[in-house]
């Protein structure tokens, strides 16, 4: 059972079950300290477990992260992605992207 | 889908997550296992992509991806049941770490699970829980070595349901 903020990515690959949140990355959890928020993905996602049928189901819940804190964007690392790190770094990526083998 | 977590990423991260090389599963059928028990029975285990470790373990190796950008470390790392929050440590490039130093259970929600078993909602909980470090570009080491050893690990504990999450 999969918890995702990427529904686009889990729709792509084929996950069999999967609950969906819109939060950003490195809380999909919920904001640190928020219990009362994990407590409430977990207990969809044992749900889900339950109720979902057909192999490829994500179910979307009715969580978003608050605007004021969408503001905030303090879920961007401070040490610059390496492959972002360089004009080399990025031409690599473009050229992985558009012909790289992801299972190399 | 209306979940859009692209509004997250910098603009080229989120144009090359649209375009990414993913494996193409469209010619094959999604594997599916039917629950083996009821989940008030099951003993569950989470497994986080999201670059956590035990402080007195081996990071994930940023070092070697900051010089091979395209490399992730696939390995994985085990988290006992109880740990607390000052033996956590995180090493993954891909997100800010801090929220995690600051509460692991936004990435690994071991408390919220602690909370399950008490209240008789699930049967058990793994003594050890999986993480590995989730920018994974070149899949291959992942798929035919670590996640086959992460799945071996996790029957052995006789893990009967998995929450999976991603960084």
């Amino acid at each position: 059972m999969s918890l995702t903020n990427m529904p686009f990515i889990t729709e792509k690959i084929g996950v069999p079950r999967a609950v969906a949140v819109e939060f950003p990355f490195g809380m999909i959890w919920g904001h640190p300290g928020d219990r009362e928020m994990q407590r409430a993905i977990m207990l969809h996602m044992l749900d889900a477990v339950g109720t979902i049928e057909k192999p490829g189901t994500i179910i979307e819940l009715p969580y978003t992260w608050p605007e004021e804190d969408v503001k905030k964007r303090d879920w961007f690392p401070k040490e610059q992605t390496p492959w972002m790190s360089s004009q080399d770094a990025i031409n690599e990526m473009l050229e992985f992207i558009q012909h790289g083998d992801p299972l190399e | 889908m209306a979940v859009n977590s692209f509004k997250f990423m910098p603009r080229t991260l989120a144009e090359s997550m649209k375009v990414w090389p993913y494996v193409d599963t469209s010619g094959e059928e999604i594997p599916w296992t039917p629950p083996g028990k009821a989940i008030q029975e099951s003993k569950v285990a989470l497994v986080s992509s999201g670059g956590l470790y035990c402080k007195d373990d081996r990071p994930f190796d940023l070092d070697r991806e900051r010089k091979e950008p395209l490399w992730g470390d696939p390995s994985f790392r085990e988290i006992p049941r109880g740990i607390s929050q000052q033996d956590i440590r995180a090493a993954h490039l891909h997100y800010e770490n801090s929220h995690a130093l600051e509460d692991y259970n936004c990435m690994l929600p071991l408390a919220a699970l602690e909370d399950m078993l008490a209240e008789g909602r699930i049967g058990g909980m793994s003594e050890y829980h999986l993480t590995f470090m989730g920018y994974q570009p070149r899949l291959g080491t992942f798929v035919r070595e670590s996640a086959p050893r992460m799945a071996e690990r996790l029957m052995d504990m006789d893990v009967d349901l998995v929450l999976l999450s991603s960084g």
